[in-house]
């Protein structure tokens, strides 16, 4: 087998590596600050949800006096 | 020996299913509008939309073709890692495109072509986009088929139906092997269910073959249909972030995994040591090209065009236009570029993996005919013990369905906003926000119906990366000079854009138009000219990847300067001549 002057097993090697690490911790990263933005957009969806409402919450505000 | 798919297994899968899709009944009431249900009121920060453009982006479909790859082509295809990662960071880090996208408020790609250029050009590019991108998502289930199939070993069924006593009687029992194997492969281009048994002369029983595997998929497509036709953009993304958690956990679990099994794999140096000897100089070496194994520099080329311009993809503009700003979009990119970098190249090591595994462990006639599409399956099936196995697969059904979901939505809203909803327009009819959300969810049940009843047909040339790159280049060349001249060049005319988008998608239709006539041919159906076998056998996926993107900055050129813009810049200044605030 020709020799290659260059080492690509190794270099395919830290690649591999540096894509596994950094996938990992973001994934890690990702999970935490993602709980938090999902509660985030429910809380802006919930608020924006009761100040219009849909069209049938809107008629129950028409309702009779008592 | 492999290992069976054990009932805790589909404890594991069950369970899953019902934590990552249930919460997604309950976001119906947030769908106010169309901008709710397509891109979730522009509500995303950073985080979340990062997972979500990960989960949608990350399919089962992709962690199979990826890791095909890496079997076919050894370590040297993750250069299509390192190639995503370097571009995509260049638009996250620059804002390439996904500024100004986003700072345009347009929903889809399409939508700018009307800002930008005419509502012509916005039928026409999402023409072209809903044809690709169904073309490519056409073919989704197929593949992800194989790979449950596999997994599970879920066996047909025989269904019997007995109505000589009065009453009805339904037995199910596994079907015998032969045949119905046959039947339930999803590749294999026999049809699928057999005819019905002629009823006994005894009594009107019938006999039924159901393919287990094709019903399994049906029914996961039946679920992602239902949440998102119920809420939306809003529902993807919540079930989005829950699959994300999951897919990633499978994922780690399972990579480590692999890579301890000796000796078997080896670790990274048995997988180094096995594509050094069984894929002898392109394993290896990115560069070189042996026949048609390996990838090459035209390859290299044609992805890195690809990649720059792939945030145009309906999916993925959706998050971007999604973000609640320009900065939200940039980072949401910048990072993504850490998730594209293994979103390729993890995939691809459980590719060269199985190649350790299945040549240290198999008999070189066993692996001559062998499906390269089926060895990731195989390796994950024959090394991951009960419990992994069944993380794994909940994992991979989180691939799975957060793709589907987001594509089906992308497509639907591509042909209601683009399409239908600017030829009503045409026609002195305006289509208010209510009825195109129902026209949207109604092509949604349009393309799961699609998926199902004929996602199976296709035979790839190739690799399935290969025909998924070539129909999303008809789209992404065009889309990406007409966004990118569009943004950055103030004389990129209308003209200059019906030219960019016809000049893009014609190497793509010409590839496809082909290699249906030669397909055709070979099943005796059709008998195309031979000049149509010398083109389907002179255009390789690389030829015509490389071509489509010059090609489409061509025609726009050509179209914006024979056919220049009329810019709006006033011959002579005007001076308000009342003094008042302009």
């Amino acid at each position: 087998m020709i020799e290659q002057p260059f080492d690509w097993g190794l270099a395919w090697t830290y690649v591999a590596w540096a894509a596994m690490i950094a996938y990992f911790t973001l994934g890690l990263a990702i999970t935490i600050g993602g709980l938090f933005d999902v509660v985030k957009m429910f809380r802006r969806l919930e608020a924006e949800h009761r100040n219009t409402g849909r069209f049938g919450d809107r008629l129950e505000t028409f309702d009779l006096p008592k | 020996m492999p290992l069976a798919f054990s009932n805790i297994d589909w404890w594991i899968v069950g369970v899953y299913l019902l934590i990552a899709t249930v919460p997604g009944f309950f976001c119906r009431k947030y769908i106010k509008g169309q901008e709710d249900f397509l891109i979730a009121g522009r509500s995303l920060s950073i985080w979340l939309a990062t997972a979500t453009l990960t989960a949608t982006e990350m399919g089962l479909v992709t962690v199979m073709y990826m890791a095909q790859m890496g079997f076919e082509n050894g370590l040297s295809a993750m250069v299509l890692g390192v190639i995503a990662f370097c571009a995509t960071l260049f638009v996250g880090l620059t804002g390439f495109m996904v500024s100004g996208l986003r700072r345009s408020g347009a929903t889809t790609v399409a939508e700018y072509y009307q800002q930008r250029y005419s509502p012509g050009v916005r039928v026409l590019g999402g023409l072209i986009i809903a044809t690709a991108g169904i073309l490519n998502y056409g073919v989704f289930l197929k593949v992800e088929a194989n790979f449950i199939r596999i997994i599970t070993e879920v066996p047909d069924l025989n269904v019997t139906i007995d109505d000589s006593g009065g009453g009805w009687k339904l037995t199910l029992a596994k079907a015998a092997a032969g045949p119905a194997a046959t039947a339930s492969d999803p590749t294999s281009t026999a049809p699928g269910p057999l005819p019905p048994s002629p009823p006994s002369a005894a009594g009107g029983a019938r006999s039924y073959h159901l393919s287990s595997i094709k019903l399994v998929m049906s029914i996961l497509v039946v679920i992602v249909l239902l949440y998102t036709l119920l809420g939306g953009m809003v529902s993807v993304v919540l079930t989005d972030y829950i699959q994300f958690i999951v897919l990633t956990l499978g994922i780690g679990l399972t990579t480590w995994w692999i890579l301890a099994r000796e000796p078997a794999v080896g670790g990274m140096e048995g997988v180094v040591e096995a594509v050094r000897v069984h894929r002898p100089y392109y394993g290896l070496d990115p560069t070189i090209t042996v026949g048609a194994a390996g990838m090459g520099w035209l390859w290299i080329i044609w992805q890195t065009m690809h990649w720059l311009g792939t945030n145009t993809w309906q999916t993925q503009a959706f998050r971007t236009a999604a973000t609640d700003s320009p900065r939200t979009a940039r980072v949401m990119w910048s990072l993504t570029a850490v998730n594209y970098f293994g979103r390729a190249i993890i995939p691809m090591l459980w590719g060269a993996a199985a190649i350790a595994y299945l040549y240290n462990t198999r008999s070189p006639a066993d692996l001559a005919g062998m499906d390269t599409l089926e060895a990731m399956p195989r390796l994950l099936h024959g090394t991951l013990p009960p419990v992994l196995i069944g993380f794994m697969c909940a994992g991979m059904l989180a691939a799975l369905m957060s793709t589907h979901s987001s594509y089906m939505l992308a497509w639907s809203g591509v042909l209601t906003e683009d399409l239908i909803a600017p030829i009503a327009r045409a026609f002195g009819l305006h289509l208010p926000g209510g009825l195109r959300i129902w026209i949207t969810r109604f092509f949604i049940l349009c393309l799961g119906a699609f998926l199902i009843r004929f996602g199976l047909w296709y035979e790839f040339k190739k690799e399935v990366w290969g025909y998924l790159a070539v129909t999303g280049t008809m789209y992404v060349s065009g889309s990406t000079a007409l966004l990118a001249l569009g943004l950055y060049w103030r004389r990129a005319s209308t003209a200059g854009a019906y030219l960019g988008l016809l000049f893009g998608a014609a190497p793509g239709l010409v590839y496809l138009t082909t290699r249906f006539l030669v397909l055709a041919g070979a099943n005796g159906r059709l008998n195309p000219p031979e000049f149509v076998r010398t083109v389907d056998a002179f255009l390789t996926d690389p030829k015509t990847g490389v071509m489509s993107f010059p090609l489409a900055i061509l025609g726009m050129i050509l179209g914006s300067v024979m056919f220049p813009r009329r810019l709006r810049v006033p011959a002579f200044e005007t001076i308000p001549l009342t003094g008042g605030a302009a």
